[in-house]
């Protein structure tokens, strides 16, 4: 049995195979159009609600774990949380602005984490270009001496990059980068409405020429959506893991069935991830939509597609209703 | 050689989930996934640097319904294999 055949039996069989976290909405960048909804309000996790959470997961067969913010690292018990990721024995991914990614903080996370993975964010190939999107000046040559230590010291590293219309001229370049680097890059063509439904990340979303450039130019691995962390699952009946194999968590414990497909499906201070798992109807809701989902795709349709963004564009997550122009064919 | 007073586990880099009947398992430093059958998954499982290949022996006839000698050349053989493959050490 191969990989691709566990990932489609987590799919069909609704095993909950990886988790992204949230763990803070804190960063040290200031991103154009960052998805997090900054006005969202809770109950913070605690580090004792993240053992008991990652204690259940693990019961659940759940293998992957990505820690997420805003910036994860900038969460005051960032190591202490990860750690018990570690220890519980999760393939455990932390994407980070990559800022933080220097001196003890780097080291730390190397010895101390020894993450799968660290999925860092790269804005553009050019200072002017990266520094306009995170809004601090300064952060592309920090970030490259970053990527220089993270080399020195072994911590095994990618690199993500949602294409934009101010760094859609610089793929090959970003890719030059990357290459030096010996990093792998995949570039995410679309920018999404914020969570709370603010559409003007979209303000700089990519132009159906860059799109074309991206797709002219890259390999189909080198382009996925941020929340398609396993792979493609063509045999499965659903058109992805979103609330089948995967949920996100954001800082206040509320559950959703993807990063991207923000419909509440329970809060981690009320109910468990076992008992939200086990019983749930707007997760069967969600699991019934992406078998619609994949029914209705059957006979083509726009490459990419994510039921999560559709309905935060249109309220539906069902193809067929008019999407942003970047959402659309190339 | 594995002997049945050896006591294995699973080298740092190692990651695993049993699911349903099988075994994930991710070699994180050469990005590597092996599936594992309901047999390999159950001895992976047990490969906790405490129990010798014995005690795991002793485990396993209780859950497989197989003859003790071939059961310990299957198990020595699978352990050769994931020796090869960098999933396990020798504690």
């Amino acid at each position: 049995m191969s990989y691709q055949d566990t990932v489609v039996g987590t799919w069909n069989g609704n095993i909950l195979f990886s988790a992204l976290v949230e763990l803070t909405y804190r960063c040290n960048l200031d991103c154009f159009f960052c998805y997090n909804d900054l006005a969202l309000r809770g109950r913070l996790m605690d580090t004792s609600d993240y053992e008991r959470f990652f204690r259940d997961l693990a019961s659940l067969s759940c293998l992957h774990l990505t820690l997420s913010g805003g910036e994860p690292l900038v969460h005051p018990r960032f190591f202490e949380i990860a750690a018990k990721g570690r220890d519980l024995g999760f393939v455990l991914r932390i994407k980070s602005n990559g800022h933080a990614l220097r001196g003890q903080t780097l080291r730390r996370l190397k010895e101390e984490i020894d993450p799968f993975v660290v999925e860092v964010s790269l804005h553009g190939a050019r200072a002017e270009t990266h520094d306009r999107q995170t809004r601090v000046q300064g952060s592309f040559l920090r970030l490259l001496a970053n990527f220089e230590e993270m080399l020195r010291i072994g911590l095994r590293f990618k690199i993500n990059t949602t294409l934009t219309r101010w760094n859609e001229g610089e793929i090959e370049e970003m890719s030059a980068l990357a290459e030096r680097l010996g990093a792998p890059l995949v570039f995410d063509p679309d920018v999404t409405p914020r969570d709370n439904g603010d559409l003007s990340p979209l303000e700089i979303a990519v132009t159906p020429e860059g799109r074309r450039r991206l797709f002219s130019f890259g390999k189909p691995d080198d382009v996925m959506r941020q929340g398609s962390a396993s792979l493609p699952a063509a045999d499965s009946r659903k058109h992805c893991g979103a609330g089948s194999s995967g949920i996100a968590v954001d800082p206040f414990g509320n559950v959703y069935p993807c990063v991207q497909w923000r419909r509440p499906v329970g809060n981690l201070h009320e109910r468990s991830i076992r008992d939200i798992w086990a019983r749930n109807d707007e997760l069967d809701e969600v699991r019934r939509l992406s078998e619609e989902v994949k029914r209705n795709l059957a006979g083509g349709g726009p490459g990419l597609y994510c039921p999560g963004t559709a309905e935060g564009l249109t309220g539906s997550p069902i193809p067929g209703l008019p999407l942003h122009p970047s959402s659309t064919a190339f | 050689m594995t002997t049945e007073a050896a006591v294995y586990r699973t080298k740092r880099d190692v990651r695993f989930r049993v699911v349903g009947n099988e075994a994930v398992v991710v070699r994180q430093e050469d990005a590597e996934v092996i599936a594992l059958n309901e047999v390999g998954a159950s001895v992976l499982s047990l490969l906790d640097a405490r129990r010798s290949v014995r005690e795991i022996l002793d485990v396993l006839l209780e859950q497989y319904d197989v003859d003790r000698e071939s059961l310990s050349g299957d198990v020595a053989r699978f352990l050769g294999e994931l020796l090869d493959a960098g999933v396990v050490e020798q504690a």
